[in-house]
């Protein structure tokens, strides 16, 4: 699949982004991030065709497609059973073929609920996972998921990062949007940073299964006068940009913060906190990974809301 | 196409939106409905305008049945992105002809008219064409193209008022002209039949137009 110079507006608006350009082979899972209004979940809206680029071309886009919104508004008074039954026959499978399936996945996301109720009665953690079950019915060869780690609990995360590993196993191109101040497994092997329009290459959290995952650090960092450009090894572990302020956030190994901080340091930025970040692991259960504190956030900015400005 | 319809029509169902564009119908049609005797042809002039007002009605709520978010859901998982259009425009068609069929049959339910069978013909098929009409400018007022309710509502009144009073715009002024004309359903039956296709091959150039409408906003 192949994004070439994509650019963005809403009628005479701001470009959202513009010039994006990328390549996108079978079994990769990209990330794109950036700030709120940065264009996250357009992208993925053009990944998955729902609009049509205001500069550029997409093409290649596979047959199927399971897209997953960030907010999954089950208003409906069907019940999810019903819900997943049409949406698995509009996929093209029978009936008897959803009512088997359906099942299975839920079990695996560790869907609480009785599948009779009707949708407006879920949880939002419930109904994500309705929304995630939906895409899946079908193996699909384009995943879309919108800031998928938000909504879901500790399972969750462990099952959908899983979920993402095996679909690009089996050649299937994941996208999805991330909030990188949102706790969540690394699975991407790209990242595409929209406020930087600059592709990274970050490190994947590893085996979901592994039972001890490595300790992470975040770190923020704000640029003084003359300071030289964020150094590669850091840029590798950029994880927000706030746009029209100098400022940074990173997360990276705790095995590397030291060094990486004294980079930061010898060119020119100053480190405004760090944070790090706890990793518990019961024995055998699922594993929880959350900041030690809460994020730093400049005042005035206030925690990043998961749909706040955020176009399509 | 059968699954993402059966699954339009069970939201609309669901959520009842249908009730207020058929009760309005329902009302016009038992209102002027009269046991006088006259002759069906007039009254079904009358239908022609109601329906084309309620199918508008109907293919705006069938169009706003499922949320944003559900609706993007469904175009992805739809194999053609413009099938959840055909799929909506058929379950207000759907309705519509069991209210055309219905608006038909009543006078005769209700008063003693002489029936003759062209008449019902003819009167069905004129009541077709304008729901057809109805549900094209209903997808232009859609939320998927339109989206303030309000720009909606105004762009509606403005066509039904142009497709009702405007002598020349097909194809509903001409066809309540013809019905109200006096002469024989006889001589209706094929400008009736060219009238539904007209609107049939207008149906099937609007849907991609909404589409692509809708892929250019948000």
């Amino acid at each position: 699949m192949k994004l070439t110079s994509v650019g963005q507006r809403y009628g005479r608006g701001p470009w959202l982004f513009s010039n994006l350009t990328l390549d996108l082979e079978p079994g990769e899972v990209v990330a794109f991030s950036g700030s709120n209004g940065s264009g996250k979940s357009t992208v993925l809206a053009l990944l998955a065709g729902l609009l049509h680029p205001s500069t550029g071309t997409i093409t290649g886009r596979p047959p199927s497609v399971g897209f997953v919104p960030e907010r999954f508004p089950a208003q409906q008074r069907l019940s999810a059973a019903a819900y997943l039954a049409h949406m698995g026959r509009i996929r093209g499978l029978s009936t008897a073929a959803v009512r088997h399936a359906t099942p299975t996945l839920l079990e695996r996301f560790s869907f609480t609920e009785v599948l009779g109720s009707p949708m407006r009665t879920l949880s939002k953690g419930n109904a994500q996972k309705v929304a995630l079950a939906q895409a899946l019915l079908v193996p699909p060869d384009l995943l879309i998921l919108d800031e998928p780690w938000t909504g879901l609990d500790e399972v969750g995360h462990d099952v959908l990062a899983g979920i993402i590993t095996e679909t690009a196993a089996r050649g299937a191109i994941v996208a999805l949007s991330r909030h990188l101040a949102v706790p969540g497994p690394v699975v991407e092997s790209l990242r595409y940073d929209l406020d930087e329009a600059r592709l990274f290459h970050p490190i994947p959290s590893g085996p979901v299964a592994d039972p001890a995952p490595a300790a992470t650090v975040l770190i923020e960092l704000r640029r003084r006068d003359g300071a030289a450009p964020l150094p590669e090894a850091l840029a590798r572990g950029l994880v927000s940009r706030r746009t029209g302020q100098d400022t940074v956030t990173l997360l990276v190994p705790q095995s590397d913060s030291d060094r990486l901080l004294l980079a930061a340091l010898q060119a020119g930025w100053s480190v405004v906190a760090v944070t790090v970040t706890v990793t518990v692991t019961d024995t055998g259960g699922p594993r929880d990974t959350r900041p030690s504190a809460g994020l730093p956030y400049d005042s005035g900015d206030g925690p990043p809301r998961a749909s706040d400005g955020d176009p399509a | 196409m059968t699954a993402l319809y059966r699954y339009v029509a069970a939201g609309v169902l669901h959520r009842q939106l249908y009730l207020p564009p058929v009760l309005l119908f329902a009302v016009v049609v038992a209102v002027g409905s009269r046991g006088d005797g006259g002759p069906l042809l007039p009254l079904y002039a009358l239908w022609v305008g109601a329906i084309l007002i309620s199918s508008l009605w109907l293919t705006v709520a069938v169009l706003a049945t499922e949320d944003v978010v559900q609706e993007r859901i469904t175009r992805v998982n739809s194999r053609r992105m413009w099938f959840p259009l055909v799929a909506a425009v058929l379950v207000a068609l759907t309705f519509d002809v069991v209210m055309a069929g219905a608006a038909v049959f009543f006078p005769l339910l209700v008063g003693v008219h002489p029936a003759d069978p062209r008449d019902l013909l003819v009167g069905f098929l004129a009541q077709m064409a304008a729901a057809g009409t109805g549900a094209i400018v209903g997808l232009f007022c859609g939320r998927q193209v339109i989206l303030r309710p309000g720009y909606a509502l105004l762009l509606a009144a403005v066509a039904v008022l142009a497709l009702l009073l405007v002598r020349w715009i097909p194809p509903v002024n001409p066809l309540i002209r013809l019905l109200a004309g006096g002469e024989p359903a006889s001589t209706m039956v094929g400008p009736v039949l060219l009238a539904d296709a007209f609107v049939a091959l207008s149906v099937i150039a609007a849907i991609p137009i909404v589409h692509r409408l809708q892929r250019i906003s948000r």
